[in-house]
């Protein structure tokens, strides 16, 4: 037993047996009553930061690279054994592979260049700044597959991967986009594009989630 | 109490009740010796009561109640903008903390894992993720003493 089992008992984790012990021991420590004191109201804290990020996402751990991986090992073997047959699969994974690590290795401040001006894309803007200064704006376009968006994010406090997440009125969550925000405060907007699976009139808002868990910004959708 | 226990359920009424029987059951033994400080005891119900639901929702197989905006602004007298202004302060927060800190409580409280699940998951041994869990929360409550306006 030992004193820093009070986190972990004042968030309910422990095992019953563990959590009947450090009761025992609770009862007689001064130290970690202080403790259980100070720390109370830590759950409560972090039940918010859930409350915030909605439903929640299949997360993309390990398992999901993993499967990845065996996704493309199979296809190369496929590609090997029956080249023409499986042509079409190939060709994807050669197209997007070196667009991938060309888009990676060319970073941010280059891709400049590519950017589509503000007036190109057409349709409703949304925007927010978040408490801790990070700037979002998105452009909504409705499309016959849901609703089509870009999005610039800048003053972030990077390096972190970070899922640009949208949430409907009915509390889906899904996915627009996955991004890579470089080291550094983002003086230039990063600019990326997504999709959503919902019309523009059933989306609720935007996040910005790194996953190293939490949100940087929320964008209302009215 | 009450009020805790109606929040902890998410607005259940029936649920509450239970849970604030079996708090005082399961707290009368030790209440005795709880109460030599100011607060203390409130704030050890309050752990018992959390722990209690935790259980229940668990062998329900249930995940965690999203509390709806109507509860947490009666409970808290909050609206929606500070709700998610104080949620921003403890994500920003969040981001501070050492990597290792972070998947602490990612990993176990935000994932509904218990410390030994958790332990398994991430190959590490049960007392590891204990001291993490501890250093996380103190860590967070000392960012969260910085920034003003949270608790």
């Amino acid at each position: 037993m030992s004193h820093s089992d009070v986190g972990a008992y004042v968030l309910g984790i422990l095992d019953d047996r563990d959590s009947a012990q450090f009761e025992n021991h609770l009862i007689d420590c001064l130290r970690c009553q202080r403790e259980l004191q100070d720390l109370s109201a830590m759950p409560d804290v972090l039940d918010g930061v859930r409350l915030v990020n909605g439903p929640p996402l299949p997360t993309p751990g390990a398992l999901v690279l993993q499967h990845t991986l065996a996704d493309i090992s199979v296809a190369r073997r496929k590609r090997t054994r029956t080249l023409w047959a499986s042509g079409i699969a190939a060709a994807a994974l050669i197209v997007l592979l070196p667009l991938g690590t060309a888009g990676l290795m060319k970073g941010p401040a280059q891709s400049d260049g590519n950017k589509v001006p503000t007036e190109l894309v057409r349709g409703e803007t949304v925007e927010a700044t978040s408490p801790i200064g990070a700037k979002g704006k998105v452009v909504l376009e409705p499309t016959n597959y849901g609703t089509r968006l870009t999005g610039w994010f800048s003053n972030m406090n990077g390096p972190a991967t970070c899922q640009w997440v949208v949430i409907s009125k009915k509390n889906e969550a899904q996915v627009a986009a996955t991004m890579y925000v470089p080291p550094g405060k983002t003086d230039v907007p990063l600019e990326i594009h997504g999709a959503a699976p919902f019309p523009k009139s059933d989306i609720a808002r935007f996040e910005l989630r790194p996953m190293t868990g939490g949100s940087w910004i929320t964008i209302p959708v009215s | 109490m009450f009020a805790t226990a109606l929040r902890l359920t998410g607005n259940d009424r029936q649920w509450a009740e239970d849970v604030v029987q079996e708090t005082l059951f399961r707290a009368w033994r030790n209440a005795g010796k709880l109460d030599r400080q100011p607060g203390l005891l409130q704030a050890w119900l309050l752990t018992v009561a959390r722990r209690i639901v935790i259980d229940t929702r668990r062998s329900r197989g249930a995940r965690p109640t999203e509390v709806g905006p109507l509860a947490m602004d009666v409970a808290a007298g909050h609206n929606e903008e500070e709700r998610m202004l104080s949620a921003l302060v403890v994500s920003e927060a969040l981001s501070q903390l050492t990597p290792e800190h972070r998947e602490a409580l990612q990993q176990t409280y935000l994932q509904d894992r218990t410390v030994n699940e958790a332990a398994e998951y991430l190959g590490i041994s049960p007392g590891t993720v204990k001291s993490r869990v501890y250093y996380a929360l103190r860590a967070l409550r000392r960012v969260l003493g910085e920034s003003e306006g949270i608790r």
